[in-house]
This record gives structure tokens, C-alpha cells and sequence, in this order.
């Protein structure tokens, strides 16, 4: 935990000076009539104390137990293709409609999550369906047509 | 009898078919999410609110209002059955409630869990009336140094009560501020860190954040091993109702429980999972056998889960009444209704009597639904646990996207969805807690425009903020809370 904390407070530190810098471009105005750049410099400011203070205490905490072991046996391919999936969803989704994408990106999730075929095949075309009717018809939503027309 | 005509006029909104098929619809859901471990009522709700859009105000409030006091009483079944909480408020209920399931008496664990959610839920509604209509008028003394008092309070006790580190809930809060502060300055209308976005020029947007950081970064933690957890206690529920001594065992640790419950519910950073807490703690302390708690004493249910459902009530008097959250599911709720341009405040009530008296009265009427769906269902309660997540997970996902889509019909938006859910499945693994982000994020716009309008209103002095008496108050007590940590901190060399 140590290292994730170092790395952590290495980032908040960094974070910090990127906001404060553009918070003195905004321009923080002054107490008394404050400027849009005030409170982000104030947050910067705080935040990079912060983050000081974490990185200092790691070096403090090193001498005490063991290092927490760095967790293993995580997929990180299924975690990686599940985001970009969702990405993918929302770029097609003007592209070729509701129904379709919907389809497509059941079908790999299901896949994805080891169900099989005949599983994958029905849960995604109920479940297309059942979106459909949900969010286009009950609610109202607007989708893109896409490729079907509707 | 002014109270008792609002309420009439409370139940004409509610009991119209729509509000009650959304009443019953958000207890439903309420009573699945608290079943099914791992979806907790603020990632449900933050899911739901992009559905609440396209509903008019009341409906959306009355089926998300469901959604939270109706997980609490779903999460009781689990923590009894599978030694499991379906939610964080019922963590306390797996200690003696699931004791009480081995010893075959999960009936009437289940059972009294049930009655006295019922009647502390029921006390807490009416309490709600009475309490909200006098803070109300309190609350028209509060002028912007108030607020920003209040504010600092509601952020000190949420991340004084974190379960984590202090420091890290204080980055996270200082973080949800910042975040909080892109898009354009309500005051002078520049550009802050949107970088010509015309999407981050309106802000990041509360729903895109929550549902990442709530719902996809769940999923991502949930994805990463196969492990199943727990397994469903496999038992014939044979009697449901608890006998007469279950009974006068219970009755006290209900009552206690529903004022315990009420009291911290209204602090700001108050919840059910400190309400449950703190009833366990008062019955094994009152207790002339402490020494049977945690061995499936029947009070160990009756107090916390009476707790947790009454705070559920108590947390809408400060939003209702200040427009201040007590709690990040609360600050969600405040979301939706910003979504529907409404700002809760003092006038509130008098400016929004059907949306408030409609709430009120839908939970009367959804705490019925709840005692009808919670005992004789509990056997198709439990064959929910048995859905593999493979089915669940693509709903949840799916969910997600076309609610976030549906906002605006902007990709953008579900791309911040994606980063904020890789950021919250980051803030997991780096043991950051995502409730404080969240929660800063809300209030950070309320938050600085108060402290603007203060430090104009005194030209830059901050002894504003110690000058008023209301103000002085809670800062000395948001202070003190803030600062408490620093010291065992410093001890023990904590972080």
C-alpha cells in the first residue's frame, strides 16, 4: 500500500500545480472581490499540501509490517475490453441506431462474461427489445435512427 | 390541523395511479438493490437519474425517495440469510440477525427487521412533518456565511465519519470541489478548465461522475476475479411473525432505535449506517445480558434496523429545509432536483408544497407496500442472490450508458462516464473513498457562490464567518471535528 500511496500523492502533487497554474491565469481577483480563479487556487493549494503530507508519511510508515502484496489473478483484459466497448457503444450508437449497437454490444458483453451461445443469442435480442420499449417508448427518449430508420 | 390538511393534500398527489405505480416501482427496486450485495442505494439512484429527467419532479422524487428507504429494508434479508449486507446500514444486523438464521430462527429475524422498519419508518415520517416546517423557518435566519458555515460542518463530519483515512476523505472532498468549480463561473461567466469544450463548458455533470464512480467502477471491482461470495443460508421460513416475547424484547430497541435514528439522520454527514451503529451500541450498552449481542439477540436487529430506516426520513429535513444533503445518497436526490431546476431552501415547502407533502405521503404509503413485499416475498427475495452476475453486470452496464446518453444525446458525456468509472475503480484499489468526492462535487457550486457572496458581503474579512452567532457556531463545531483526527493522527503516525 505504501507504493500506491507514494504514487497517489505524486499525482495529487502534480495535480496541484497544474490547477494552481491556471487558476493564477483565470485570475483569483482578491478577498474582497473574489475572481473566478479563487477558489481552484485554494483547492490547488490545499491539495498539494495534502499530498506532501501523504508522500512524506510513506517514508514513515516503510519500517512498520509488511508491504500489503499487490493483488493478483485481476483480468485486466475483460476490464480493458469492457471499457473500450463502452466507448465503441456510444460512437456508434449515431451510427447505426439503438437497436443494432444494443445488439451487437450484448452480445460481446455476454460473450465476454463467458455465457454461452444460445444464452448470449436470447439474452441480447430480450434485452434490445425490452431497452427499446423502456427508454424509446415508455420514457420517450430520442435515439439516433441510424441505419434502420427507426 | 394546518399539518394534517397538508398531509391530506399530500396524499390526493400521491394516490393518483402514476405516483403510486412510482411509489411501488421505487421500493421494488429499493428492496432488490438492498437484496443484491455489491449495488448500494446512492449507485442506484445515481443510475435512475438520468430516468427522472423525463418524469415531472414529484414522481421522480417519491420513486427515488422508495429506492432509499426501501434498500434498507431489502439489505436486512441478506445480512440475516447470507451474512451478507445487501447494504452498508445493515453491516450491523449481519452480527446478531444471521446468528439468529443458524439457530432457525430467521422468521422471526426477518420478521421483526420488517415490523420495525415499519413503525420507525412510519414515527420518522411524521417527526419529518413537524421537524421540517420548524427548520424551515430557522432556516430563513441563514444567510450566505450560514450556509458556507454549514456547508464546512456537512464536509467535516463526512469525513470524519469516513471509514478510511482522514486525510485521503480530505482530498477527496478538495478534489469534488475542484471538480466541481469547471465549467463557467456563475458570477463572471469566464471559462474555467473547460478548454474550449463545449461539454465541460456546462460543467462535468453530477450524473456522468456518479455513475461512473458508483456503477461502472463497481462492476469493473466485480469483474476482476470470479470469486462468488457467500452462499444463501438454505432454510424454510416457517414463521414470519415473532412471538409475544420477540415482541417485548424488541418494542424498547424499536423505539430507541427510531429516535436514535432520527437525531443523527438530520446531521448533515448523519446516516443510516452511523444510526445502526450507534443503536447496537446503546442496546448492548442497556442490555441486562450484554454478553448474548453478536449471539442472535433479537434487540441487535430490532434497534439498528429501526435505526437505519428511521435516519432515512431525518436525512430530507436539512434538504428540504436548507437545501444542504446530509449524505451523498441526499446529495443525489438534490441532484435530481436540481435536474428539474428546482433549488431546495426554506421556502421550499411553501414554494413546492406538492412535491413536498407528496414525498411525505408516499412514504407512508411506501412503507405499507414495503411490509407486504418484504415478508410474505421473502422467499423470491432470496432466489435473486442466486442471479450469476454474468446476467447482472450487462444490465447494469447497459443501464448506465443509455442513461447517461439520454441527458443530453452527447458521447461526450458517456466518455466521462468511462474515464470517472475507470477513476472510481482507481480510488478502489487505492483505498480513496468515492462518497466525499461525490458529495463535494454537489455542494461545491452552493459552497462557493455562498463564500463569494460572503466575502463581498465583507469585503474580504473572513471573521464573517465567527461574527454571526449561527455561523460562529458551526464553524467552532466543524472545526473541532476536522481537527480531532489530527491528534491520535499524530500519535499513532496514522495517515
Amino acid at each position: 500500500m505504501v507504493k500506491y500511496d507514494r504514487v497517489s500523492a505524486l499525482f495529487w502533487v502534480a495535480m496541484a500545480i497544474a490547477i494552481c497554474v491556471e487558476s493564477i491565469r483565470l485570475g483569483p481577483g482578491s478577498l474582497s472581490v473574489p475572481g473566478p480563479g479563487l477558489i481552484p487556487l485554494g483547492c490547488g493549494i490545499s491539495l498539494g499540501i495534502l499530498g506532501l503530507i501523504v508522500f512524506a508519511l510513506t517514508f514513515k510508515r516503510m519500517g512498520e509490517g509488511k508491504e500489503v502484496p499487490r493483488e493478483k489473478g485481476i483480468q485486466w483484459q475483460k476490464l480493458i475490453l469492457t471499457l473500450v466497448s463502452l466507448i465503441a457503444y456510444a460512437f456508434f450508437l449515431n451510427v447505426l441506431g439503438l437497436q443494432i449497437v444494443t445488439l451487437i454490444w450484448m452480445g460481446f458483453i455476454c460473450r465476454l462474461g463467458k455465457m454461452g451461445w444460445r444464452g448470449t443469442v436470447f439474452f441480447s435480442v430480450v434485452t434490445t427489445f425490452s431497452c427499446y420499449i423502456l427508454f424509446a417508448y415508455c420514457l420517450g427518449i430520442r435515439f439516433p435512427r441510424g441505419i434502420l430508420g427507426f | 390541523m394546518d399539518v394534517l390538511g397538508h398531509l391530506a393534500f399530500g396524499f390526493s398527489v400521491v394516490l393518483t395511479l402514476s405516483n403510486l405505480g412510482y411509489c411501488f416501482l421505487g421500493v421494488l427496486v429499493g428492496t432488490l438493490v438492498g437484496v443484491l450485495p455489491g449495488l448500494g442505494p446512492a449507485a442506484t439512484i445515481a443510475l435512475l437519474l438520468p430516468s427522472t429527467l423525463h418524469l415531472n419532479h414529484t414522481s421522480a422524487v417519491i420513486m427515488l425517495a422508495g429506492v432509499f428507504y426501501g434498500a434498507m429494508y431489502g439489505g436486512s434479508t441478506t445480512s440475516i440469510l447470507v451474512n451478507l449486507p445487501g447494504e452498508a446500514a445493515s453491516v450491523i444486523t449481519c452480527l446478531d440477525g444471521h446468528q439468529m438464521a443458524l439457530q432457525g430462527r430467521a422468521g422471526p429475524a426477518l420478521g421483526i427487521a420488517a415490523f420495525g422498519s415499519f413503525i420507525s419508518g412510519t414515527l420518522s415520517v411524521v417527526a419529518l412533518m413537524i421537524g421540517s416546517t420548524l427548520l424551515s423557518k430557522v432556516a430563513l435566519r441563514f444567510g450566505p456565511p450560514e450556509y458556507t458555515s454549514l456547508i464546512f460542518l456537512s464536509f467535516s463530519i463526512l469525513i470524519y465519519l469516513s471509514s478510511g483515512s482522514t486525510l485521503k476523505a480530505t482530498i477527496m472532498a478538495i478534489v469534488g470541489i475542484f471538480l466541481g468549480s469547471i465549467g463557467q463561473d456563475l458570477i463572471t461567466g469566464d471559462a474555467r478548465f473547460s478548454y474550449g469544450s463545449l461539454t465541460l463548458l456546462d460543467g462535468v455533470g453530477l450524473v456522468p461522475v456518479a455513475m461512473g464512480t458508483f456503477g461502472i467502477a463497481e462492476v469493473l471491482e466485480n469483474l476482476e476475479s470470479e470469486a462468488r461470495k457467500g452462499s444463501v443460508l438454505h432454510t424454510k421460513f416457517k414463521n414470519l411473525l415473532p412471538t409475544l416475547q420477540d415482541w417485548k424484547d424488541s418494542i424498547g430497541p424499536i423505539i430507541r432505535g427510531t429516535l436514535i435514528g432520527f437525531f443523527v439522520g438530520i446531521l448533515p454527514g448523519g446516516g443510516s449506517v452511523v444510526s445502526s451503529f450507534a443503536s447496537y451500541a446503546v442496546e448492548k450498552r442497556l442490555s441486562k445480558h450484554p454478553e448474548r449481542f453478536g449471539k442472535g439477540a433479537i434487540q441487535g436487529v430490532a434497534g439498528p434496523e429501526s435505526a437505519n430506516n428511521s435516519a432515512v426520513a431525518a436525512n430530507f429535513i436539512p434538504l428540504v429545509s436548507l437545501g444542504i444533503p446530509a449524505n451523498i445518497v441526499m446529495a443525489l436526490i438534490l441532484g435530481a432536483l436540481m435536474i428539474h431546476g428546482i433549488r431546495p431552501g426554506p421556502l421550499f415547502i411553501q414554494d413546492n408544497p406538492d412535491l413536498f407533502w407528496g414525498v411525505v405521503a408516499s412514504m407512508y404509503v411506501g412503507n405499507v407496500m414495503l411490509l407486504i413485499l418484504n415478508l410474505p416475498l421473502i422467499g423470491v427475495w432470496v432466489r435473486f442472490l442466486s442471479i450469476p452476475y454474468r446476467i447482472l453486470f450487462p444490465l447494469i452496464l447497459l443501464f448506465c450508458l443509455i442513461g447517461v446518453y439520454s441527458l443530453n444525446n452527447n458521447i461526450w458525456e458517456v466518455v466521462i462516464m468511462v474515464i470517472f468509472g475507470v477513476v472510481g475503480y482507481l480510488m478502489r484499489k487505492f483505498r480513496y473513498e468515492a462518497a466525499p468526492f461525490v458529495f463535494a462535487l454537489v455542494l461545491s457550486p452552493i459552497m462557493e457562490n455562498n463564500l463569494r457572496q460572503s466575502l463581498l458581503m465583507s469585503e474580504g474579512d473572513f471573521s464573517i464567518f465567527f461574527t454571526r452567532p449561527l455561523s460562529c457556531s458551526l464553524m467552532i463545531v466543524g472545526g473541532i471535528l476536522f481537527s480531532l483526527p489530527i491528534f491520535p493522527w499524530m500519535r499513532r503516525k496514522q495517515m
